[in-house]
């Protein structure tokens, strides 16, 4: 099955944006940044966990864009897709050039749920987002960016593949594996903790 | 999926679409691009290929114009190598060489139609015999050779061990240098 949602994005407009924008129009460039920006600053942000680091690159990828428009095709991929793209790469440059990289381990197993010391101590349903977003955070680069872009930025595997340039059987695997450690740390809430309901 | 993940990210989800750009950025960008900044060094750029290659293309056409066009109309007639590899050093003027040593088909060292100009070229020049130069002397025999064909002012011979009448000394002549594969002249003809 491929991906549920649909980012809706007016191609069209966005491509006589980027023409305008390459033509040195000021106000194309700020429509395209205020329709794409965010996406590429979010993605940063949650790969790298840093603000500056994340505005830093963001603005590099408009430049990069700006420096370099024919390295865009329209035919290939959307405006926002080709801009994560690069974002992704200049992330990993930078992350490999201080050294926070970290080599995804196939063989290694998925991480074990806290124990519950008593059992009174269930989760409640905030405390369930928060043990998610810190799995999310302390996930491998490589599964991170895959859930962040599919499960945060609801982007259809067609769309994630191409900016990891890597097969949509790929990405589905990196998903599965990837929910599959997030789904261990809460496997200790009982049916009812979700709901916050305590007994 | 289980439920609690699923009802976990799709909170997460919620939170994570409210972060929005910063607006600095944009300011940036703006400024940038309407003081034309990165446009104009991204035009800097185009002109630059499209310099290089109208450079190249120039270079190719001027090659090409003095690979079939030019070659008989230069003012010395292009440089004749002979390479004898294995043999003792013996150079003959095209004149001389007989005719059943005369290779068939394409020359090795130069396009035959090239090669037929500069043997027309040599046919009306008058050829000295080679001398050998007196400060080769001792020099063992070379087992190749090269002929190289130059302009010279005459004075320039002296360095070779000649002597060269002041009168003539700031001539310029044609001269072909027999050269041993050790890079030292051994013996020289001028060519009228």
């Amino acid at each position: 099955m491929f991906k549920r949602y649909s980012v809706s994005r007016d191609r069209e407009s966005d491509t006589a944006l980027v023409r305008a924008a390459c033509l040195g129009n000021g106000d194309a460039i700020a429509e395209l940044y205020q329709r794409h920006g965010a996406i590429v600053y979010r993605f940063t942000l949650r790969m790298c966990g840093d603000a500056s680091i994340a505005e830093e690159i963001t603005q590099e990828v408009f430049l990069a864009f700006l420096r370099q428009p024919h390295h865009f095709e329209e035919e290939r991929s959307a405006f926002s897709t080709w801009l994560c793209g690069v974002a992704r790469r200049q992330l990993w440059k930078r992350l490999e050039r201080d050294e926070r990289f970290v080599e995804l381990d196939d063989k290694e197993e998925p991480v074990e749920a806290p124990a519950s010391d008593a059992p009174d101590q269930w989760l409640s349903r905030k405390e369930a987002v928060e043990m998610v977003r810190k799995g999310i955070e302390e996930l491998p680069l490589l599964l991170k960016e895959v859930v962040i872009l599919c499960e945060l930025e609801e982007m259809t595997y067609p769309q994630v593949a191409l900016i990891l340039a890597v097969p949509i059987g790929t990405v589905r695997s990196r998903l599965h594996r990837a929910k599959a450690r997030l789904a261990t740390l809460l496997s200790a809430v009982p049916a009812g903790a979700e709901k916050g309901i305590r007994p | 999926m289980n439920r609690p993940l699923q009802e976990a990210l799709s909170s997460l989800r919620e939170e994570h679409q409210e972060i929005t750009a910063p607006d600095s950025v944009k300011r940036g960008l703006v400024a940038l691009v309407e003081a034309g900044v990165v446009s104009r060094s991204s035009r800097r750029s185009w002109f630059r290929v499209a310099a290089f290659g109208a450079a190249l293309t120039a270079c190719a056409a001027v090659g090409v114009f003095y690979r079939y066009h030019a070659t008989s109309a230069l003012p010395v007639p292009p440089v004749t190598l002979v390479s004898m590899p294995g043999a003792p050093l013996v150079v003959k003027s095209p004149q001389e060489r007989p005719t059943s040593s005369v290779p068939k088909g394409k020359s090795p060292v130069m396009h035959t139609r090239t090669s037929q100009r500069a043997m027309t070229a040599l046919a009306v020049i008058d050829v000295n015999p080679f001398i050998t130069l007196p400060s080769s002397e001792g020099l063992p025999a070379p087992s190749m050779a090269t002929l190289v064909r130059t302009q010279i002012r005459r004075e320039e011979l002296r360095q070779y061990g000649f002597d060269v009448s002041p009168t003539v000394a700031s001539e310029i002549v044609l001269a072909e240098f027999v050269v041993g594969q050790d890079g030292l002249s051994r013996s020289v003809r001028l060519v009228h």
